[in-house]
Parts: C-alpha cells; structure tokens; sequence
C-alpha cells in the first residue's frame, strides 16, 4: 500500500483510534441525536441503532457516478445484511434522519435499497438509520447487472462495488482496537486495485464453489478464497465476533479485484451447497473431473 | 524514527482506550475447523474413489483425514490438496508468471473439496487443479 506522506498518516491514525475508542465508550451512538426534535414523521426510535452517514454514503454515491463505466448497465442499491443470528431481517423500516428532516426510505423484500439525493440531509449530516440495534446489521452495495443468470456475477459490479462500499464505509465491524485499524486501512483510495483484496461478498446461499469464466478462460477459485478464508487461517474461528460475516461465514467469497487479466465481463458462477442436494440422503450426481461439480 | 514513537504511542494509547471499553459478547461460532493440515493426495486417486452417497468413514479410509470445515447448518467441506505432480503444474513454462488465484503455499496446488451433507453422506465433490499461467495480451 503506498503511504505518501508518513507523519499524516501517523496523525490520521492516532486521530482516527482515538475518535473509534471514544465513540465505543458512549453506548448513545452519535453525541446529541438524542436532543434533535423532529417533526411529526414515524421514526421508530432506537436508544442504539445501527447507522450510517449520509454524507458518507452520499460521497459513495458520487463515486458510483465517476467509476460507473466499470458496471455501465447497473444501478446502485445498497443491501442490509443480518450480524447477529438473531436480527430479525423482516419488515425493515429505514429513514434518512436530519435535525429537520426525516425522508422513509422503501426497503424491497431482499432488503436492498437506493438513497435518494437530498441536499438537506447533507447540510444537516443526516444519518441514514434502520430500526435496528446496533452491531444486529451490515451494509453492502449491491451493483448487479441486468439480465445475469441468477446464479451468476459480474466482476465490474463488484470492482464497483468495493469502491462505493468502501468510499461509504458501510462495513459494520465491532469497535475493536484490529476492526478500527482494518476500517482505516481498507477506507484507503486504490484498496479495491491491490492484488490481494480482502473484501468480503455475500452469496444469497451457502457456497460449494465459485467459478471464474472469461471467453475460455476458467478457473475455480481457491478454497481460501472462500469462507472469509477460514482454511487459511483456522484460528479466524475465534475473531469471528469482530468479522462482519460472522453469521453469514459459509455465504462469503473473495473475488480478484485487482487482477486485471480478469476483464470487468469476466462472469462468476457461484455454486450453492444445496444446488441438487437433498440435505436429508445428500444425494447428487458424481463429480467430474473437469473442475466442475454436478 | 520519530513517526515510530508516534505510532507506537498512539498504538499503545489506543489499545488500552479501546480494550477497557469495548465490549465483546461472545458469539457462538458459526464455523469450526479442525486443527489437522490439509491432507495431500495423488491427483489421479481423486476422481472415481470418492462417490455421493458415501460416508465419512468411507472417505477418510480412501483418502484419510484432512482439515474440515464444520458450519453449524451441518454441512461440512473438506479439503484436500493435490500432489505436485498434478498435470497443470507439469504444463507451466520454467520461470512462468503465476496467477492471482494461485498464491504460494497450500492455495498454489490443486485442490479436492468434498461437500458432507448434514446426512453425513458425500453431497458433492470438486477438482480444482493449479491454475495455467497467465495467457499472453492480458490487460
């Protein structure tokens, strides 16, 4: 990773691990939320809501439109993923919330989302808030091109997606001393470029498989590239509280962002576990020994 | 060294801010995964030797124990590796650039993953063997 200038990052730094170890003391969230008097708009109030920044995200947005060659066909949606195993992922009311302002927010069934633009939210640092608790959620973008087999990816879209995910820094980490640190380093402009990106996907299902093809080209990812890289690293088991995947584990893969020999068109097959498989007898047809599974 | 002390100041300062407030309730793990390496096998004895609908006990007689991956939807992954003497590796060039799905260490050989049902019978199974290297005019 280049560091241009030293002594700014080190005060970045100490800055940053100093604001992420108060905001950790203050079970309130966000330091005078709770005084804001809003209008006559049903909010459903949290003493400890997962949230995020407007402006954040609005700066994620803005990069979306720079970088939008990258996945020219796709919209942006953002998508809320379950933290805890208990979150309860249905009927999610979400709303960009400013000193005067509240604006609802449509969640669709697969609790994807668009943000509209607001130039008030910006001027009053809104946040964009679900009625959820804190650490019960993370975000995601969701970046999908249009008429994709279901079962399938598009590397652009997720270029695209760790650039705008990152840039509005929707990963919910706990507010560890290692998450603070990671959150700094991955915020970093280019992190999506490097040649080992440790951006975390989410499959819909559970995942036997993931699968590369551009034109003839084809290739299985590696088991360590799947799983958070669990095989890697056996001992992550136990850092799973401070990884935003930790209920999600068996859904999650790396893709090569910064691999450029793999086009943006380059296709993803991702093969679910229980694709053909009666969990009750296990039976599906045999392996074949041409990297594929059947 | 200067911006060292700094670090390591700011570093300690912040450790110690940030253990003594955060909170950490522990979770029970989603996974689990066995503490034995990853087994490596002849790429040939892979593919008829391993069928679905096999048991547990059928697969560690055949290609023995090796690192699981245990999820708490009762299905587990298991993971082999290939012997070097894999094909694909015989195919690369001297001196050949490798690719980025094919890091060094276990990842840069080819694999065999055996998918266990919660049944506890072979649900699937797949071959990845170490990938060729780059083709020529990549961008």
């Amino acid at each position: 990773m280049k560091l241009a200038c030293p002594s700014n990052v080190v005060t970045k730094f100490a800055i940053m691990l100093a604001c992420g170890a108060v905001h950790a003391a203050d079970p309130q969230g966000k330091p005078g939320a709770a005084a804001t008097v809003l209008p006559p708009v049903q909010v459903e109030a949290l003493r400890d809501p997962v949230e995020k920044s407007y402006r954040q995200i609005a700066r994620g947005m803005d990069l979306f439109e720079q970088k939008h060659s990258l996945a020219p066909n796709a919209s942006l949606r953002f998508k809320l993923l379950p933290l805890k195993r208990d979150t309860n992922m249905q009927g999610i009311a979400l709303s960009i919330v400013g000193d005067t302002i509240a604006i609802p927010v449509p969640v669709a069934s697969d609790n994807t989302f668009a943000l509209e633009r607001s130039q008030r939210a910006l001027d009053e640092d809104a946040l964009v808030v679900p009625n959820r608790r804190t650490r019960s959620m993370t975000w995601r973008t969701d970046i999908r091109t249009p008429g994709l087999p279901p079962n399938a990816r598009r590397l652009g879209d997720l270029r695209l997606e760790c650039i705008v995910g990152m840039e509005a820094d929707l990963i919910s980490r706990a507010r560890s001393f290692l998450g603070q640190i990671a959150n700094f380093l991955m915020r970093m402009r280019g992190y999506c470029d490097q040649s080992e990106v440790r951006y975390l996907f989410f499959a819909e299902r559970p995942l036997f498989s993931v699968t590369l093809t551009a034109g003839a080209r084809r290739e299985i990812l590696p088991i360590d590239e799947l799983y958070a890289g669990i095989s890697r690293d056996p001992s992550m088991t136990d850092d799973l509280d401070y990884c935003d995947c930790q209920v999600l584990l068996d859904r999650t893969y790396y893709a090569p962002l910064g691999d450029f020999s793999w086009p943006d068109d380059t296709l993803i097959e991702l093969e679910y576990m229980d694709d053909g498989v009666s969990p009750a007898a296990g039976a599906a047809p045999a392996a074949v020994p041409d990297g594929r599974s059947r | 060294m200067k911006a060292l002390v700094r670090i390591g100041v700011a570093l300690a300062l912040s450790a110690c801010m940030a253990g003594c407030v955060t909170p950490r309730a522990p979770t029970v793990p989603t996974a689990t995964v066995t503490p034995l390496r990853t087994n490596e096998i002849p790429a040939s004895r892979v593919g008829e030797t391993v069928a679905v609908g096999k048991t547990k006990a059928d697969v560690i007689a055949t290609l023995g124990e090796t690192l699981v991956i245990s999820f708490d939807s009762g299905f587990e992954v298991w993971v082999y590796r290939l012997a070097s003497d894999a094909p694909a590796k015989a195919a690369r060039p001297q001196g050949a650039a490798r690719t980025s799905l094919e890091k060094p260490g276990p990842a840069a050989a080819g694999e065999f993953v055996v998918l266990f049902a919660p049944s506890g019978l072979v649900a699937k199974t797949r071959i990845r063997l170490a990938p060729l290297p780059k083709e020529e005019g990549a961008r």
